[in-house]
């Protein structure tokens, strides 16, 4: 022991540099670990889209009437509930659809007033998967589709403003074109 | 070789005639249509059988007989079959002789018997076709005397009487008898707010299927102890059906005016004494309108009584005044020759006015289809009558119209002598003398055609006017509306094609008969058809392509048959077509229908369709113009289409300004006014937009106070001033004043008032029409339409331009295409020959294109217009523009460019009327 405290005294200095450099070598292994696991080739899941905290497909109807408050109208078809709530349009509700208790499809309408553009949605979701047209691209509209991560807007080419968005469950643009973008078409189809 | 009629023998003549007798009755006028018999028959002499064309048949007969009347046919044919009967007759006994001999007795007796058999042939053949004769004749002088009531209508001292001429209506009901959501059970609620529903998402179809369906559940017993067969239940069902989905979907509208009040209003004008004498100098002009009044209000009250009372059987009392208004027995009316001052509409007092001069222009559009469809009618030889349907149902109703009291406005209108009449000639109930109940045994087609002819005499005999049949476009237009409706889905049926013939066979005489004929062919063979038609009609779009361009095929890519013809037959009166190409147009149409699809349809057929167009365009006209009682015009009131909620926002001075005006203070005043009900929840939106130029000046909005109510009757108002300043040139402010608020049955409501001012010159000089390609008159209709949109209509060129911010837009010529009059794609409008071929056509093509331009590049405005409050709950801006997309869904950037279109041209004359939202947008908004 008196040999283990003599060494320590007789070369205090040699391990304290020793031991700052262990310590100063750890700490860079711990964050190069650290940056090298972030480096990872991502395995990250799709980024599914959601409407106040709602997932179509996953949230339940529960969900659906706690988050969207009282609905305006409720129409049931079978196992198809479609709820309307107020939207900024006094012309067009926002369309809430419920599939055997999960949420299905929620439609949101929005007018000048709301001021939603074009980058709230690009910034999140990205440059769009598909861009669809229908008759209203004789005046700028167009649909942009993220048919994978379950959202799709209408937005206008020129002023940016978006006027209706989709959240539904992920899907493929096949499927989301013969359901729910009915009408549209991957070219423009002008006929006036 | 072709035989003539004295190479046929005389067997083959009879049996001419027998064929002629039982198979071609309707054409000879002989005896009662329904008891005629189409048999299976065929004359191989003359190469024709029932398989032949009718209009074969005809030229054969014509051929044979060398007249072109199948009556003198007839006659010659029976003529030639007397002569070989008395030769045989005289050859006979050299026959005799051969055979076995006869006692003198026997023979003479069967000479005498056989000779009181042929007189007696001969009489009714020459009877028949005197009868015939007399038909003819009578349709004739009907046609004159129609005539000249149309020259009557037309003169110049009539027209000049009758201009602007109006009278004011005040339309007072207690507040007891007010109908009101609120007074309605919770099923009847629910009930409402259901079909409300359907008509705010526009599946007026769908409305009127499910009510039809839930009517004849709901009525079917009471209606059985009636009398009504089931074939009467459904269709009276689905005729409620129809009004009450038409009443819904109107009320919303500034210019709706419930049926009872309409009604009540009529009454009154046709017995007033007094007012009308201060609005029209001469008593004949009076009495034309008193007497068209008094028709329109007859004509109105039997499908009103029907769907009131089948209300009242499924739904009971509080529904059916809910739909229809309150018992005109509880409407009290005043008629005023001046709309009094700043009136405010309320739930218990309503002014609504009458404007006589449309009801003038009405009656001789009604007239002149009424001359054209007997002059088809006279050419076809077609005479049906089919409708036995409305007996039961028209006993039903007169026993309800009979308990009316006395004192009810509907009794006294009908217990005039000249209106039971009328009313009885046109429904074979009442009486020309006193009103009593009509054994519905007399209402046998015959008997009401007989009945029909001894009402027209009688009335004419009691009245001696000029007019004694008009019907005010009011009427036809409600009626024909749910016929169009009709003939838009799937049922374009026998029952529908009636219909048609019983609205407008309006006159009192045969021709309300023989309207209903022409109805009931046209639905016999829509009916037929109209599946092969759709299929047909999906593979041979491009071959009546031609037609298309035309207009009435427009209407066919949509509807398929019926409306294709109404679209039509619109269009060309509207467009002023010419008279042969109307006619090319159906025929041609038909023709290729008959080749194509392989249906027979007769001559006779084709031509009683071609009498449709004039008579389906005036029905259309009045449809789009019916619009003689309606609220007082907007100068007088407040401009909101809103029936609940009233906003007037004015800016004083109003202006227009020079910039070396500038700065500028202007006051804006706001009146806020509760119509019907009291607001709460109120809350405001004030919106301010300057179109200017690279215009970097901010648009201040004005802070107030928002009330907790505004009660009916009373009215809120905020004052505030703006100051403008030097920066302000060349500019135009618009202002928009938006109010929502709660209101009790109709819940959260929204209107808006605007005023703009105009500074200097705002951009309006953005438009290039880039001239290679027009020829001269294309040029200049081009340049007409923008000097228009710039003289004219500033604002909206304004806000074009500003849109395009400092660039101009190209208009070029694009050369011939049957399809299309103008494209807006790549930055600029293209024109094709037929947007150019007249200064109408060029307007109504530039407007609309520029609207879609305005969209492209400033969509805050077609945003606006999407956000509008009422354009969803009215019909889409049409006039003859079919526009659906690929699936069926008529898009709103057509829409806006439509209205766009029709507020600054208005082509088919009713776009107010029809589309009072639409209007409003446009007018305090986007033209602003």
């Amino acid at each position: 022991m008196n040999k283990i405290i003599s060494f320590i005294k007789n070369n205090k200095r040699f391990i304290v540099v020793f031991l700052i450099i262990t310590i100063f070598i750890l700490m860079i292994d711990k964050r190069s670990k650290k940056t090298s696991e972030k480096s990872l080739p991502s395995a990250t899941p799709i980024q599914i889209a959601t409407f106040k905290d709602l997932t179509p497909g996953i949230s339940s109807k529960e969900d659906v009437l706690l988050k969207m408050g009282t609905a305006l109208n409720a129409r049931i078809e079978g196992d198809k509930e479609t709820y309307e709530y107020k939207s900024s349009n006094p012309n067009f509700n926002t369309e809430v659809i419920i599939t055997n208790n999960k949420l299905e499809y929620i439609k949101i309408i929005y007018t000048n007033s709301d001021n939603k553009i074009y980058s709230d949605f690009n910034s999140t979701y990205g440059e769009p998967e598909q861009v669809l047209y229908n008759a209203d691209y004789s005046v700028g509209y167009i649909l942009n589709s993220y048919p994978s991560k379950g959202v799709a807007f209408i937005s206008h080419i020129n002023s940016g403003r978006v006027s209706e968005a989709w959240y539904f469950k992920p899907t493929t643009i096949e499927e989301f074109k013969n359901n729910l973008a009915v009408g549209y078409f991957d070219k423009p189809n002008l006929s006036r | 070789m072709k035989k003539t009629l004295d190479q046929l023998d005389l067997k083959t003549l009879q049996k001419i005639l027998n064929i002629l007798d039982t198979n071609f009755q309707n054409e000879l006028g002989l005896n009662d249509p329904q008891t005629s018999i189409y048999n299976s028959w065929s004359i191989p002499e003359l190469g024709v059988s029932s398989k032949s064309n009718r209009r074969t048949v005809e030229e054969v007969l014509e051929r044979l007989t060398g007249t072109e009347s199948l009556s003198q046919a007839y006659a010659k044919i029976y003529e030639r079959v007397d002569i070989l009967k008395k030769t045989r007759q005289v050859e006979a006994p050299k026959g005799e002789d051969q055979t076995t001999p006869q006692n003198l007795d026997e023979l003479e007796e069967q000479a005498e018997e056989r000779a009181g058999k042929q007189e007696k042939a001969r009489q009714a053949a020459k009877e028949g076709v005197a009868r015939m004769q007399d038909r003819q004749k009578e349709l004739y002088e009907e046609q004159q005397r129609l005539q000249k009531r149309v020259d009557a209508l037309k003169n110049e001292d009539v027209v000049n009487e009758l201009k602007d001429k109006k009278v004011y209506a005040k339309v007072e009901v207690d507040e007891k008898d007010q109908p009101k959501f609120e007074n309605l059970d919770e099923n009847d609620k629910k009930t409402i707010s259901h079909y409300q529903e359907l008509i705010k998402k526009e599946k007026f179809e769908t409305a009127k299927e499910e009510l039809t369906k839930e009517l004849e559940q709901k009525a079917e017993n009471e209606l059985q102890k009636e009398g009504f067969s089931k074939e009467q239940i459904h269709q009276t069902a689905k005729e409620t059906a129809e009004e009450v989905i038409e009443n819904l979907s109107n009320r919303s509208s500034s210019n709706y005016v419930p049926p009872s009040y309409q009604t009540a209003i009529l009454a009154h004008v046709s017995s007033d004494d007094s007012v009308i004498p201060k609005v029209v100098a001469t008593k004949t002009a009076q009495e034309l309108i008193k007497n068209s009044a008094g028709n329109v209000a007859v004509f109105k009250i039997q499908p009103e009584v029907l769907t009131m009372e089948v209300l009242k059987t499924a739904f009971g009392e509080n529904f059916s005044s809910f739909v229809l208004g309150a018992d005109p027995t509880k409407v009290k009316v005043t008629l005023t020759e001046s709309l009094p001052q700043n009136i405010i509409q309320t739930a218990t007092i309503q002014y609504q006015q009458v404007n006589f001069n449309e009801l003038r222009q009405h009656q001789i559009q009604i007239h002149e289809g009424q001359i054209n469809t007997i002059d088809g009618i006279v050419k076809s030889g077609r005479e049906v009558v089919v409708d036995r349907f409305q007996s039961s149902v028209i006993n039903f109703v007169s026993r309800k119209l009979e308990s009316l009291p006395v004192t009810s406005v509907v009794k006294k209108v009908i217990l005039t002598p000249e209106m039971q009449a009328v009313f009885f000639a046109k429904f074979g109930v009442g009486n020309p003398v006193t009103w009593q109940y009509m054994n519905p045994v007399l209402m046998r087609v015959m008997g009401q055609n007989q009945l029909a002819g001894a009402a027209f005499s009688a009335l004419g005999k009691l009245t001696g006017k000029p007019i004694v049949t008009a019907v005010s476009s009011e009427v036809a237009g409600q009626v024909a509306g749910k016929v169009a409706t009709q003939a838009a889905g799937k049922a374009t049926g026998a029952g529908l094609g009636a219909t048609i013939g019983a609205i407008t066979g309006l006159s009192g005489g045969p021709l309300a008969i023989v309207t209903a004929a022409v109805g009931y062919v046209i639905g016999e063979v829509a009916s037929k058809a109209l599946s092969k038609l759709k299929v047909w009609w999906t593979k041979n779009k491009e071959t009546i392509a031609p037609f298309l361009a035309i207009g009435a095929g427009l209407s066919l890519a949509r509807f398929g048959f019926g409306p294709a013809i109404l679209g039509g037959a619109g269009t060309y009166l509207i467009f002023g077509g010419t008279a042969a190409a109307l006619l090319f147009g159906p025929l041609r149409f038909f023709q290729i229908l008959a080749r194509n699809i392989g249906i027979a349809i007769a001559t006779p057929v084709i031509v009683t369709l071609l009498v449709l167009p004039p008579l389906v365009a005036f029905i259309m006209l009045v449809i789009n113009n019916s619009a003689y009682v309606v609220p007082p015009s907007p100068p007088s009131l407040s401009r909101s289409s809103n029936p609940y909620i009233s906003v007037i926002k004015t800016a004083d001075p109003a202006g227009p300004f020079e910039n070396s005006d500038l700065p500028l203070d202007i006051t804006y005043t706001i009146t806020i006014s509760a119509k019907r009900d009291t607001l709460t929840n109120i809350s405001f939106k004030d919106t301010c937009k300057i179109i200017q130029e690279a215009s970097n000046v901010p648009c201040e909005n004005s802070s107030y106070d928002v009330p907790d109510s505004i009660s009916p009757g009373s009215s809120y108002t905020i004052t505030y001033t703006n100051n403008y300043n030097k920066f302000l040139t060349d500019a135009l402010i618009v202002n928009t004043f938006e109010v929502t608020a709660t209101v009790g049955e109709a819940g959260e409501q929204s209107t808006s008032g605007a005023a703009s001012i105009r500074i200097g010159n705002p951009p309006n000089q953005c438009f290039n029409i880039v001239k290679d390609g027009f020829n001269a008159d294309q040029y200049s209709y081009a340049l007409g339409a923008i000097s228009k949109l710039q003289d004219e209509f500033n604002g909206y060129a304004s806000k074009i331009c500003a849109s395009l911010g400092g660039k101009s837009i190209d208009i070029k010529y694009a050369g011939s295409d049957p399809n299309f009059w103008g494209w807006w794609e790549d930055g600029y409008i293209r024109l094709y020959s037929k947007g150019v071929e007249s200064a109408q056509n060029a307007n109504y093509v530039i407007f609309h294109e520029l609207a879609h331009v305005l969209a492209t590049y400033d969509d805050s405005w077609y945003n606006q217009y999407k956000s509008y409050p009422g354009i969803t709950n009215e019909p889409y801006p049409y006039c003859f523009y079919d526009y659906p997309d690929e699936t069926g869904f008529w898009p709103y950037s057509e829409r806006f460019a439509e209205a766009a279109s029709f507020y600054a041209n208005d082509p088919c004359g009713n776009f107010r009327q029809k589309n009072p939202a639409h209007y409003k947008f446009m007018n305090d908004v986007l033209f602003k």
